[in-house]
């Protein structure tokens, strides 16, 4: 049995969250949606009492309706009672249009834990439907992801970190998050898994909290708090970090591209060492298309096999006997 | 062996005489299976399953081949070694434990149709007519559960009559009383795997302190026998120099050189499968510091650099000595540019590492 009504949007059934766990989302495409065709589908809902109703599914549109100023909107009632069930229908409603996110899943888990839904019963009714794994531990780490502070949800979400990238974030305290944050925004998932990891091993190598090389970082960058220019400044650190988790290989690195340039090797014979300096060969590769071409540039390596700096471009050296 | 708590028999393994004298040691009750699948059933709801799996004792038969070419890793060069697999898994919880994530069944397993096992040692004993190494470290501890299963007693009499193979037996542990009351056999060495003490106590839960096992080592040489030492995995940290320093100090005043079979150098090395493993098992491991790079396998290495500046270093504290530079050294899974770089010397072949330490140095 349903029914639908109208109700005024500032009906308390739109003030009480506790079915609500779409928090973070793109609201201008809803916006246009809203504007050209209506409500299509009205949002739903259970009448608590006699009169008093609560708002399960549609709080994105509630959320959108709102600001456009709208009064009054359609309402489907349905009758049912039993919270678990209520939640069975509004997961696999929003399972018809589209995937949930881990941030939703976050959400949903911990409005069921606060409506008093065992952890047992939604490790047996729940996981599935949520598509994790039906295991406590999965849902203390959903707990857990629903309860970081919104502008780290808010990247999680808007990058689709995966939950080893989440499981990062979960190391750090909540300052150092808040204080990473605005660069990782600027970052591409694999970017912000190496920054994370990063500045973990080298806190834990150095013994040093995270927020004192975050600090050391800014010191040595200047004041920029205002710097508009965020991206670059999360490349920045993403660089200075690689360069101190790994000082040995980058200053291999740096000494080979030096060498190159103090003996003019010339940018159009390509030189690549053995991945990682794990083997001695170095590569060279050149194109030519005639016979001209080439001989100039084999002289050209020949020229460059005879300057004597040339053996410090070979990289293992046997000990002195 | 309190720290079993529970030991699951394979039923096809029971009326082994393998299994009937652990069960005997063994103060528990044992439940028959009729499969491993069972056994895994028991510890599916544990938040961490390879600590479970190391209390969990599981008696079965291989229905492999117990002995196998050591299968070191791709591209970088091996050195002939034979491995026994003949107990899987491990009770000591090292953080590197490359078994961690290459086992896939985290129980302690001891295969008891030593009848098999017998054959295979009969076939390459025959097979092999030049001296070769072969030893049962490899997928566990070679002593660890020696107490229980006696098994060292037993490989010492399988390998009596085939002087040419080198038996190794590699350790962590000082559980040596059996090697102690059985007559020493020229073609058993026994080895320890040896690091710097506070890399020990850091990274290797469950393992004796390095001196307890170097004094494990002077006894077991006191009796005889030749001993081998293995510094892996090398680890770096900030006071690398003065402990692998001190611990060569401790060995050589202790352990006579010539009693000494061969000395192993490996850096820490793992698949990055690992790297989860141990992130979650041991957060503060120093495993998760070093500077890796992805080697020429895959693996994750510490970069050439400060790997060969730790082999260099370690090999100069032992050239203090006379009498440990006549000591054969190799390296573990290491590349041809790496042992010129290390050792000096032209590049070596597989075969040619294999010759060169299963020889008799007389």
């Amino acid at each position: 049995m349903m029914k639908t009504i109208n109700l005024s949007l500032n009906n308390p059934a739109f003030q009480d969250e506790r079915f609500r766990f779409s928090y973070i989302f793109a609201q201008d495409d809803l916006k246009t949606s809203l504007l050209l065709s209506g409500l299509i589908y009205p949002p739903w809902g259970i009448e608590e009492k006699k009169g008093k109703f609560i708002l399960v599914s549609g709080w994105k549109r509630v959320v959108v309706a709102r600001e456009l100023g709208w009064k009054e909107i359609p309402f489907l009632v349905i009758q049912e009672t039993k919270p678990e069930i209520i939640w069975v229908k509004l997961i696999a409603e929003n399972k018809a249009h589209r995937q949930l996110q881990m941030v939703d899943k976050a959400f949903i888990i911990k409005k069921m834990l606060k409506m008093g839904i065992s952890r047992e019963r939604i490790k047996k009714g729940i996981c599935s439907l949520l598509e994790i794994p039906p295991l406590v531990e999965w849902i203390s780490f959903y707990e857990h992801l629903a309860e970081l502070e919104r502008e780290t949800i808010k990247v999680i979400a808007a990058k689709n970190l995966p939950e080893y990238i989440v499981r990062l974030l979960f190391d750090y305290a909540q300052e150092e998050r808040q204080a990473l944050i605005p660069w990782l925004e600027h970052l591409s998932q694999n970017k912000i898994k190496e920054v994370l990891e990063n500045l973990q091993e080298i806190a834990l190598r150095d013994q040093l909290r995270p927020a004192q090389i975050i600090s050391a970082f800014r010191a040595l960058e200047g004041d920029r708090k205002g710097e508009k220019d965020l991206a670059r400044q999360a490349e920045k650190w993403r660089e200075h970090l690689k360069e101190k988790r790994f000082p040995c290989f980058q200053a291999t690195f740096l000494k080979f591209q030096s060498l190159l340039k103090e003996i003019n090797w010339p940018p159009e014979i390509e030189i690549k060492p053995s991945p990682f300096f794990e083997r001695n060969d170095l590569r060279v590769s050149f194109e030519f298309t005639n016979e001209n071409e080439l001989k100039h540039m084999a002289s050209k390596l020949l020229t460059l096999s005879q300057n004597k700096k040339i053996k410090q471009l070979f990289f293992g050296k046997s000990p002195k006997k | 062996m309190n720290f079993i708590e529970k030991v699951f028999v394979v039923a096809e393994a029971y009326s082994y005489p393998l299994t009937q004298r652990i069960l005997n040691q063994l103060q528990l009750k044992p439940q028959i299976v009729s499969g491993t699948e069972e056994v895994r059933q028991e510890i599916a709801g544990e938040e961490d399953i390879i600590k479970k799996g190391k209390k969990i004792l599981v008696l079965d038969i291989s229905k492999a081949k117990f002995i196998k070419p050591c299968p070191c890793t791709p591209v970088y060069l091996g050195c002939g070694y034979l491995v026994i697999n003949a107990d899987l898994n491990c009770p000591l919880d090292c953080s590197y434990c490359i078994l961690q994530s290459y086992l896939d069944q985290p129980w302690l397993t001891v295969f008891v149709n030593q009848d098999q096992l017998a054959q295979e040692i009969s076939y390459w004993g025959h097979k092999r007519k030049g001296y070769f190494r072969i030893g049962t470290g490899e997928l566990g501890d070679s002593l660890a559960l020696d107490p229980l299963t006696q098994r060292s007693r037993d490989l010492c009499q399988m390998f009596f009559s085939y002087p040419q193979a080198i038996l190794e037996l590699k350790t962590k542990t000082t559980s040596i009383d059996l090697i102690l009351k059985q007559k020493c056999l020229p073609n058993v060495v026994i080895a320890w795997s040896l690091n710097a003490e506070e890399i020990a106590h850091r990274e290797e839960k469950g393992a004796p302190p390095v001196k307890d096992r170097l004094l494990a080592a002077k006894e077991v040489v006191k009796k005889g026998y030749r001993v081998a030492f293995h510094f892996d995995p090398l680890i770096w940290y900030r006071n690398w120099e003065e402990g692998y320093g001190q611990v060569v100090e401790f060995l050589m005043a202790n352990i006579p050189a010539e009693k000494v079979a061969w000395i192993s150098l490996g850096a820490l090395r793992f698949p990055p499968q690992l790297k989860a493993i141990i992130k979650k098992r041991f957060p503060n491991s120093l495993c998760l510091t070093q500077e890796f790079i992805r080697g020429l396998d895959g693996k994750y290495r510490i970069f050439r650099p400060l790997r060969v500046e730790m082999y260099r270093q370690v090999m100069n504290f032992f050239k203090a000595s006379k009498r440990y530079q006549k000591v054969k050294f190799y390296l573990c899974m290491e590349s041809a540019e790496v042992w010129n770089e290390v050792m000096g010397e032209k590049k070596r072949s597989e075969r040619g590492i294999c010759v060169f330490l299963s020889r008799p140095l007389n």
